[in-house]
């Protein structure tokens, strides 16, 4: 995957950006009339659409996190599944199973909420191992093998785990390692005060949200998706910054594993959709820095005499002291 | 990491060393053998962190040793004493326990030491160990901040680095500095620490006076007695000329200037210029080339016979110019009284006056001229340059001539010119050197005392003083005595020779008088400049040169500005500005600093830059254009 003789990517340093206005515009919807105050979230997701990762959101139950999915869903016009998370959760409660058809006499596969477009996967901690794994496997592969068949899932697919870190009784938190397979990371944070008053005096939107127009065509998203991977330029410069980051990540004293080839690679990815969101076919070092909190935190594994630490208090504190390349 | 204590302990070490060095020749016996005890056990005993003098005893000692050299002391010797006690009061402390306050001591002392050394000796080491002594004692204040901050402190390999760059930077500005004041600080005439040295240097070699048979052998050794910068000649027309020497008294050759009332008048030769420059103070006479017409760069009286005087003499060596005939002739006065130069003292041998009268009643003589006779006879007589084993009883020119026949040039010429003089023939001694060794590198001769010479001067026919050098004649001529007046030195040698002359030349010798000097040349060509006059700089150039040659090696050893820096840093600084802070943090990008800006401009410079920059591309001279407009808009908007 890392060779180094692999094709470079094409150097058209004046490519235009397909679909970049369509894509902004959904974001500012959504912002301006559905999730006010959760902009920053929003971003972050369709960074994560566009860089074609997945995305986790820890943070407590009740801050928007299935509206934010449903919302976003419904505004791109992609087909939406949602999958309750329980101990007893099987895999193939995920990927769908093979049901005898007494009619046509023969096994007949019936697809899973995983051949969604965007899968909400509601705390994803309290599945048992066996399952997130599976669920984990499918993320990566984009494809499910069910009784020796593989079936390709949609594209785009877009999986938004959420995880609850308050809770802790009876869950199988994710390992670092699982972990790495999301490229970003969020919360979402209580809404501002007047924001949130507004909520509670006009009632929950989710109604609304059902309602949402398609503001894109899936060609479109797609096309966008291209775009942002190929005709956003990454130069020498940046890519060192991005190196020099994760360099410093595994010197650090606090560190024990830092941020690793894979976490890198999907630093770079999502610092390029940023930067596909700014309108800007080239990235800059900003783009990196507003992405690798979101990107990095969750795969640094700190010290055990550090776990007290918050490691995006650690990754900024990193951040801070490496130079941004400026000449 | 490294220790800032044990760092301080080698330097110590370091630096006592480099004071007491240049000195240590000087010491006396017991000094000699203690300081390099008390380094060694001292730094010993700071590995061990055990002490073998209390602080106690050390004070005891210290008070022992100050009054026991105390007590030498007297007007005529100072230096000596106070040099030895020193060097002791370092080693005293070098034994010690060192805190805060005693290094600072070892400091103070090594520098004292090294001062000390100037009272002594003028070597050109002396330079060197300044320099290295600076450069040391600076770094210890340095790192003794450190240590009475935290004596425990360490350093780790980045730290030390650039505490080291911090170390070397404070001692190269004192240095430069230093260098600045050297040429500055106006100089005395005298130098004022005389009084501490009266007995002044003895000259070797060369001697105002002629007397053969005086010393068993004369010893030869290395001692510089001036340097000439000139063209290089034949070394075997280097008759370096400084008194001539006319009357005897017994044994012994004297001058006692026949009173002239004439100028010398130089004939034949070809005009040269050399300028001399002594090693050490002159204090009668001047050296020149034979044969002199005049002298420049001093004051001086011109005797008839050719020998200049200085009119005042000097205490400091000082340089001068001498235009000379070489292989020119005296022409002799029309009214010279030749009893003088004919006059003899009564205790000549028989022996030799028979020899004299003999050859000018042979057959030979009537073939020849008188001059030539004697010539022959030198000649044919078998007689051997030596420096050693030399008759001293008896008549020691009847000695050299008939039995031994092995002398020096004072026996040759003696021999000659007492010959001479014996059948009538009006003659001379000229004393001065012959040779030299030719510096290729400095183009200048190196003349030492070895090079000192006696020739004979007589009064021909054609009333020419003519010069003979009775030393040629001798069997061994070409092998031991011209060989020993030009040789080559090795190139290195030639080098290390060239460092010392330029050394006296750039430092012993710069005085108030040559700082008057450049002080006049600078006024009088600043005057000729301000009239609009083309004129000759010799100076001026340096003006030019110098401030170049500095930024040259500013400019190398920094990095090259590139176009992209210098608009960045215009940038950031409006940044800078902007945000009323001192100083950006380097993690704050381009658009970071757009935003602390506020203002389109900026935001465009951030576009058209980070476009470039970002590409993998340079700025092409549009872009480079525009974003000088946008700095420039950027500045005028603030003011």
């Amino acid at each position: 995957m890392y060779t180094m003789n692999r094709k470079p990517t094409p150097i058209n340093k004046d490519a235009a950006l397909a679909h970049q206005a369509e894509m902004t515009r959904v974001i500012d919807t959504l912002a301006e009339n559905y999730l006010q105050g959760k902009i920053r979230a929003l971003k972050l997701a369709m960074t994560t659409l566009l860089s074609g990762g997945h995305l986790l959101l820890e943070d407590i139950p009740g801050l928007g996190k299935t509206t934010l999915a449903l919302a976003l869903s419904n505004a791109l016009g992609l087909s939406f599944g949602r999958i309750q998370c329980t101990s007893d959760l099987l895999p193939s409660d995920i990927t769908g199973l093979s049901i005898f058809d007494r009619n046509d006499n023969r096994f007949r596969f019936v697809e899973g909420p995983i051949f969604n477009n965007i899968v909400l996967v509601d705390e994803i901690n309290r599945a048992m191992p066996k399952t997130q794994s599976a669920l984990l496997e499918a993320m990566e592969e984009r494809r499910v093998t069910v009784e020796g068949k593989t079936y390709s899932l949609p594209q785009p697919f877009l999986v938004i785990a959420t995880q609850n870190p308050a809770e802790q009784v009876g869950t199988y938190p994710l390992p670092e390692s699982q972990m790495d397979r999301f490229l970003i990371t969020t919360d979402i944070g209580y809404p501002p005060e007047e924001m949130e008053k507004m909520i509670i005096r006009d009632g929950s939107i989710r109604e609304d949200i059902r309602h949402i127009e398609p503001l894109v065509k899936k060609e479109e998203i797609e096309a966008a998706q291209r775009s942002a991977h190929e005709a956003v330029y990454l130069g020498d410069k940046v890519i060192d910054y991005i190196y020099r980051l994760t360099a410093a990540t595994r010197e650090h004293r606090y560190i024990a594993s830092g941020i690793s080839t894979r976490g890198g690679l999907g630093l770079a990815a999502a610092a390029k959709a940023s930067a596909f969101l700014a309108n800007r076919n080239y990235v800059v070092p900003e783009d990196v820095r507003d992405v690798v909190i979101p990107a990095g935190a969750h795969r640094l594994i700190l010290k055990p005499e550090q776990e007290a630490l918050d490691k995006k208090e650690v990754l900024r504190s990193i951040v801070e002291s490496v130079a941004v390349p400026l000449a | 990491m490294v220790k800032v204590r044990s760092l301080l302990d080698n330097l110590v070490f370091v630096v006592s060393l480099l004071g007491v060095l240049p000195v240590w020749l000087y010491l006396d016996l017991p000094t000699q053998v203690i300081f390099p005890l008390a380094l060694l056990v001292g730094a010993w005993c700071d590995r061990k962190d055990h002490y073998f003098l209390s602080a106690m005893a050390a004070t005891l000692v210290s008070i022992a040793l100050f009054i026991i050299y105390a007590l030498q002391i007297d007007r005529q010797n100072f230096v000596d004493p106070a040099l030895n006690i020193g060097v002791l009061l370092l080693a005293v402390r070098l034994l010690t326990e060192k805190e805060g306050r005693h290094f600072l001591q070892i400091f103070l002392l090594s520098g004292f030491a090294l001062a000390g050394s100037t009272l002594v000796t003028l070597h050109l080491a002396f330079l060197p160990l300044m320099v290295l002594l600076v450069i040391g004692v600076t770094s210890g204040l340095v790192l003794l901040c450190f240590y009475s901050d935290d004596p425990r402190l360490a350093l780790d390999r980045k730290g030390f680095v650039r505490l080291l760059k911090m170390m070397f930077l404070l001692p190269s500005g004192a240095l430069l500095l230093a260098i600045f004041f050297f040429f500055i600080l106006p100089r005395t005439q005298h130098p004022l620490w005389d009084f501490l040295n009266p007995n002044s240097k003895t000259m070797v070699g060369f001697s105002e006076e002629v007397r053969p048979g005086a010393f068993s052998s004369t010893s030869t050794d290395d001692t510089v007695a001036f340097r000439a910068q000139a063209p290089e000649f034949d070394p075997n027309d280097l008759y370096w000329r400084v008194t001539v020497l006319d009357q005897m008294e017994g044994a012994t050759w004297k001058r006692a200037e026949l009173p002239s009332r004439t100028q010398p008048v130089v004939i034949g030769g070809t005009p040269v210029e050399v300028t001399i420059f002594p090693a050490t103070a002159q204090e009668k006479f001047l050296i020149t080339l034979d044969s002199p017409m005049a002298a420049q760069g001093v004051r001086y009286r011109r005797s008839s016979d050719g020998v200049f005087r200085f009119y005042r003499s000097t205490k400091r060596p000082k340089g001068y110019t001498i235009t000379s005939r070489l292989n020119g002739q005296f022409r002799a006065e029309r009214q010279l009284d030749p009893a003088p130069y004919l006059q003899l003292p009564q205790e000549i041998s028989p022996r030799t006056r028979q020899a004299a009268q003999n050859l000018i009643a042979s057959d030979l003589s009537a073939q020849v001229s008188k001059i030539e006779t004697i010539k022959i006879f030198f000649r044919n007589q078998g007689l051997t340059y030596a420096t050693d084993n030399l008759a001293i009883e008896g008549d020691p020119i009847d000695n050299f001539l008939f039995q031994s026949k092995r002398g020096y040039c004072e026996y040759f010429s003696s021999a000659m010119a007492i010959m001479l003089r014996e059948v009538g023939i009006p003659t001379r001694l000229v004393g001065g050197y012959l040779g030299g060794t030719y510096n290729q590198l400095g183009g200048y001769y190196t003349v030492g005392e070895k090079n000192a010479h006696v020739w004979v001067e007589v009064l021909n026919d054609n009333n020419v003083w003519e010069r003979i050098d009775p030393n040629l004649y001798a069997i061994n001529a070409s092998g031991s005595f011209l060989a020993r007046s030009s040789f080559q030195l090795p190139t290195w040698q030639q080098l290390a020779d060239a460092v010392d002359y330029y050394w006296t030349q750039a430092v012993i010798t710069f005085d108030f008088a040559r700082q008057l000097e450049y002080l006049k040349k600078g006024r009088d060509q600043l005057r000729e400049w301000r009239r609009g006059e083309k004129t000759s700089w010799q100076l001026g150039p340096w003006f030019v040169i110098v401030p170049l040659l500095i930024l040259a090696i500013y400019r190398l050893c920094k990095k090259p500005v590139r176009t992209e820096e210098k608009l960045l840093n215009q940038f950031r600084r409006i940044a800078r500005n902007r945000a009323e802070s001192s100083s950006i943090p380097h993690n704050i990008g381009l658009n970071d600093m757009v935003r602390r800006i506020g203002d389109n401009r900026a935001e465009e410079f951030a576009r058209i830059y980070g476009g470039a920059l970002y590409r993998d591309r340079t700025l092409n001279k549009e872009e480079i254009g525009k974003l000088r407009e946008l700095l420039k808009g950027m500045q005028q908007n603030r003011e």
